[in-house]
């Protein structure tokens, strides 16, 4: 009889182990970037962000009056800025053309197929953002049916945001480059005295909220406040896209190579609109 | 139907306050839905009940707010349980529950970090776990104490079940 109990508490320790693993492998599963959601995921996902959307509109409704009272407010300065910077116009221009050209022309030595230009833009308002901390996602109102795909660069007028892992019938998710789980490392360029220096952004620190770039080698010189953009390879974010400027310049525990740490161009705390670059 | 309520208010909230936060925040991270949950088991008459209500909740939290679906749900449901043990050995009164509720974000966070931690989700980094976990108190403090308000000076008319 004592024989028998003392099997069964096993069995259950190897069905609890088993259903923890079950779990696990599971979940593990479930949060791969490239799963694709199922049809009833969608529905749901579609129906709960809706009814979302109806309970913030007037909460955000009001919100957005309130911040544009304090825009008129401030509108004579920003219409004499304007004013300046209309002027400058013209030279910018034709700048700009002498620009086109020597890309065109670069483009064509380089063989480059993805820069910022051949993506069509869609403009999407963040839903929903996620707060707790660990997740790091944004939820915006453009889904499949407007044309959004996994793996499309997710920007704002101020720069890199992230990229849409996961899409819906009418909203997606996106993941935000602030995310520290250091899965996703992006291949950016920072401005140098001799040209560009290539790296990987690797990481965010919470702490002092920059973003780390490491491996630069030891004798390349970088400036403070130089910028930092997308370089086009791997195939998700388009060429560049600024992604922030650089703020400290340190050199790793071995003295062998230079760590980065940059300053995000983009006030996370403000993302409302975005613009989703489609390829 | 209070905790039905109590708890759809509460996941609104997470979602509206979401705008209003600043994204790693070093004092305000709320998870009304979690806490509603938690509290919420007084009003079911039947376990079995209350671990589906606590289950579906997570599941519609995961699909809202995370792209780790199931994860919540049987969060949701461990901490549905956890949070009944524990209030069977405080008695009522709000400061004890205060206790209570700290004592649950707490584990919450430990549990949940854990778990994205093993399923290689972010790297193991002990400074991020501390500073989200204290970050998270003050705002649920204060939502429990108006979740007590509430039970005490509203429910308390349509209902003879307390939270606390």
């Amino acid at each position: 009889m004592r024989k028998k109990r003392k099997i069964e508490r096993r069995y259950y320790i190897v069905i609890f182990f088993l259903c923890i693993s079950l779990f696990l492998g599971l979940l593990i599963y479930l949060v791969r970037d490239e799963r694709k959601t199922s049809s009833v995921e969608r529905i749901l996902q579609d129906s709960v962000l809706f009814v979302q959307k109806i309970v913030s509109a007037p909460i955000h409704f009001v919100t957005d009056q309130i911040s544009e009272t304090k825009e008129k407010n401030d509108i004579y300065k920003k219409y004499k800025k304007l004013q300046a910077r209309v002027e400058q116009i013209e030279s910018i221009e034709a700048r700009n053309k002498e620009l086109e050209s020597q890309l065109q022309e670069m483009k064509a030595l380089l063989e480059l197929n993805q820069i910022l230009s051949e993506n069509t833009p869609i403009s999407a308002s963040v839903i929903t953002r996620n707060i707790d901390g660990w997740y790091q996602t944004v939820t915006i109102d453009r889904g499949e049916k407007d044309g959004i795909k996994e793996n499309m660069a997710v920007i704002t007028g101020q720069g890199m945001i992230g990229e849409v892992i996961q899409v819906n019938s009418f909203s997606s998710t996106v993941k935000l480059l602030t995310s520290v789980d250091g899965n996703h490392k992006i291949s950016v360029k920072i401005e140098g005295n001799e040209g560009y220096i290539y790296g990987l952004l690797s990481d965010y620190e919470t702490g002092n909220q920059v973003y780390k770039i490491e491996g630069i080698a030891e004798n390349t010189e970088i400036k403070e406040g130089a910028s930092v953009v997308t370089t086009g390879l791997g195939n998700t974010y388009p060429s560049g896209i600024l992604v922030g400027t650089v703020t400290q310049v340190k050199t790793d525990h071995f003295d062998l190579s230079r760590t980065i740490l940059v300053h995000p161009s983009v006030d996370f705390n403000e993302i409302r609109y975005v613009t989703v670059l489609k390829k | 139907m209070h905790a039905i309520i109590i708890t759809i208010i509460s996941f609104l909230l997470e979602g509206i306050f979401s705008f209003y936060i600043p994204i790693f925040s070093h004092f305000w991270l709320p998870i009304p839905t979690l806490l509603s949950v938690c509290f919420c088991h007084v009003y079911f008459l039947k376990n079995k009940s209350y671990i589906w209500y606590a289950f579906l909740t997570g599941i519609l939290y995961d699909i809202a707010y995370t792209n780790t679906l199931f994860l919540h749900g049987i969060l949701f449901v461990c901490m549905g349980y956890i949070g009944k043990k524990i209030s069977q050995f405080i008695s009522h009164t709000w400061y004890q529950f205060l206790v209570m509720t700290i004592l649950l974000i707490g584990i919450y966070r430990l549990l949940s970090y854990i778990i994205l931690i093993i399923i290689g989700y972010f790297h193991f980094n002990p400074s991020f776990f501390l500073s989200i976990t204290l970050a998270s108190f003050l705002w649920n403090v204060i939502y429990s104490l108006l979740l007590y308000v509430i039970d005490h000076f509203i429910l308390k008319k349509f209902t003879t079940k307390r939270l606390f």
